[in-house]
């Protein structure tokens, strides 16, 4: 051993603090275009309040807004793609560096995911405030007295499980593969390919059975939304969608 | 005192920083208790290993051309030793000129005439 | 008696004690039973031709890489069960110059290396980013080769680790700063006793600071040795030779080199002077000239054998 101590290791609070600052700092202009397309949306749901309460609209319409389960869908596509952002890295390999720290790979990896995971959820946060207040402002406005919300309780976990579930799929093809689009890509691609192929030779069966994976009552669409259609169907839904057809319509 | 290192010289560094403030003590530019850079600043002026540096310290210090003051550094010794000095860059020059004569076939004479030679033609020059 | 090139150091401690690591990449060999020994506090030079396994040799101490066979202890940890401790005590600079977050700026990522080294030494961590003249608020992803190599020598010394693994520290600098990155590892080494394991092709640069000597060809290593064995055993013999020379039977030596014209050869040979003097006149030869070979020049006779 030489006559100098060797030196020591991070400590792992200090390791964990700074993969969250760092991350956060990765997916920093991201945030801000999602804080400010919030905002855009409150403004065009404002102007949309202010607009119906100062036009004619037959008795009993109402500008409304439910939340429902497909709130979820925007936060869901959010944790799609955030491993994306989390472990950007232009090249595959950069991620060397990280991997050339002095702490252990796995619990490394681990944190820098759940340090992306934290700022998911506190997106999420973010974006049920949004709800919530605008809402209100809407209600407010159009003086329909005291916004109740509808939703249950389990849809605003929803709001919380979507985007875990969805950040967790990619989040695994982006770690482990210097290729993660190929994987994601193939297996979307396979899925939709084996089930239109199944159609096409009259196995509407099988075509059933095998798409229960995203269709059916424990499947894809329920456990995320809450909902057995299909998943682009809601996604026309989605916050904000309907209250803007609402305003045109004055209904 | 400005030490080099010439890049076609092929022996250990170590010596030839010895040589070079051997030329030093000997041309005066390095006076009696003058003070020879420490090994680090040396070390980053030749781009050296401060091992090597050390090295040639202590063979200076060896050879008695140099002392060590505690703490404050290594400085030129002040008895008047260049007279050795002066013998021993001498045979440092010899010794080359006679590597260099033998490597083209020539013996110890032919190199002595044509010094002698070309001393001559240069006095000659310079009368003039 | 014939000397063969010395692959093994005499006994000593050892910073980087590496045996037998052999490693594939397919089917391409890179590394073939490396035993590479670096002595502590020594500043070793891996020298090798592109592709010779100098970059992966470097890569398992780090553990960035698994060896399939073979063992690689550095300050007797093991790479590959004690990897973050090993790390704790390495500073690196990859041959790649895209390595960091090409997102971060300078200045963030050299304070984000800075948490993951409890040593860090700001003051010094600011005096090379000065002297490297670092622009702290560009990001990395834009820097130039040389610019990025000057950030990754700036991570990896100011921490003053005991171990540094460079690996073509100075690709990509103008030879300004070529010449500031050897004054700044001899300052370096100056102030804190660290042992060096560097590679690099501009291998004249660093004649003044490496006291070992690896050469590494096609992942084998051919040969390893301190400099002052290298300076008492390696010379260049040039020898006149009569008409009709028939050659020496065997030199007491590994001849490197050997070049002939009709009156004088010339060899390189690893061995004992006075022994190969001797051989070259009893067998009827003239010895002109007994030359040492400057490190460039011994690195290539090495490397490039007459085989």
């Amino acid at each position: 051993m030489t006559s100098t101590s060797l030196h020591p290791t991070p400590s792992s609070r200090t390791v964990a603090t700074e993969q969250f600052r760092a991350v956060g700092l990765a997916l920093r202009n991201e945030g801000i275009f999602f804080v400010a397309a919030l905002v855009v949306l409150s403004v065009v749901l404002i102007g949309g309040a202010v607009q119906f309460t100062h036009n004619p609209h037959p008795p009993g319409a109402h500008m409304g807004f439910r939340y429902g389960s497909s709130g979820a869908i925007p936060m869901f596509l959010i944790g799609l793609l955030a491993p994306f952002g989390v472990w950007r890295s232009e090249d595959p390999a950069r991620r060397s560096y990280h991997w050339s720290m002095p702490v252990a790979r796995g619990p490394h990896t681990m944190m820098k995911l759940l340090s992306g995971w934290v700022w998911l959820m506190i997106a999420t946060i973010v974006y049920l405030l949004f709800v919530i207040g605008a809402s209100h402002l809407v209600s407010i406005i159009t003086a329909q007295g005291e916004w109740q919300h509808t939703a249950a309780s389990w849809e605003w976990i929803l709001a919380f499980t979507a985007p875990t579930i969805g950040y967790l799929m990619t989040s695994i093809p982006v770690v482990s593969s210097n290729y993660p689009w190929r994987w994601i890509g193939g297996v979307v691609i396979c899925y939709g390919v084996l089930v239109a192929m199944l159609k096409a030779f009259g196995m509407d069966d099988a075509a059933r059975a095998i798409s229960t994976i995203s269709d059916g009552k424990y499947g894809f669409n329920a456990a995320l939304f809450g909902t057995i259609n299909g998943g682009a169907r809601d996604l026309t839904r989605s916050v904000g969608w309907e209250a803007i057809m609402a305003m045109r319509l004055g209904v | 005192m400005i030490i080099s290192l010439d890049p076609q010289d092929t022996r250990p560094i170590y010596i030839q920083i010895v040589d070079e403030v051997r030329r030093a003590l000997v041309l005066g530019t390095l006076p009696p208790d003058g003070p020879l850079p420490s090994v680090r600043d040396l070390a980053v002026k030749l781009r050296v290993n401060p091992n090597t540096v050390s090295q040639a310290y202590r063979e200076l210090e060896r050879q008695g051309m140099v002392y060590v003051r505690r703490g404050q550094g290594t400085y030129a010794s002040p008895g008047q030793t260049d007279g050795v000095e002066r013998r021993a860059l001498a045979e440092g020059v010899a010794q080359r000129a006679l590597h260099d004569a033998r490597r083209n076939g020539l013996g110890v004479d032919e190199l002595v005439d044509a010094i002698r030679k070309y001393e001559g033609q240069r006095k000659h020059e310079e009368s003039l | 008696m014939t000397s063969s090139l010395p692959t093994r150091l005499r006994d000593g401690e050892l910073a980087v004690d590496t045996r037998g690591l052999t490693k594939r990449f397919g089917d391409q060999v890179a590394l073939n039973d490396v035993t590479l020994q670096v002595p502590t506090d020594a500043v070793y030079l891996l020298v090798g031709p592109n592709g010779a396994g100098k970059s992966t040799t470097l890569k398992v101490l780090l553990d960035l890489v698994r060896a399939e066979k073979g063992t690689a202890e550095v300050f007797g940890l093991s790479t590959r069960e004690r990897a973050p401790e090993v790390r704790a005590n390495v500073g690196y600079v990859p041959e790649r110059p895209d390595w960091g977050y090409g997102w971060m700026r300078v200045g963030r990522l050299l304070e984000h290396h800075a948490l993951y080294y409890p040593t860090w030494d700001a003051t010094y961590a600011a005096r090379l980013a000065q002297k490297f003249e670092l622009r702290m608020d560009r990001k990395m992803g834009v820097l130039s080769k040389g610019q990025a190599r000057r950030v990754h020598l700036t991570m990896a010394l100011a921490h003053r680790p005991p171990l540094l693994l460079l690996d073509e520290p100075t690709d990509g600098l103008d030879p300004f700063m070529r010449d500031e990155t050897l004054g700044v590892i001899a300052d370096h080494l100056s102030e804190s006793p660290t042992t060096v394991v560097l590679s690099t092709h501009h291998v004249e640069e660093v004649e003044g600071l490496a006291d070992h000597i690896g050469v590494l060809r096609n992942g084998a290593l051919r040969a390893q040795m301190s400099r002052d064995d290298l300076d008492a055993n390696l010379r260049r013999y040039r020898v006149e030779v009569p008409d009709g020379w028939n050659g020496v039977a065997s030199l007491d030596g590994t001849v490197l080199r050997r070049v002939a014209t009709p009156r004088e050869v010339q060899w390189t040979v690893w061995g004992p002077e006075s022994e190969i003097v001797q051989k070259l006149t009893s067998a009827g030869g003239t010895v002109r000239e007994v030359a040492r070979l400057s490190l460039i020049d011994a690195t290539l006779a090495l490397l490039n054998p007459n085989d």
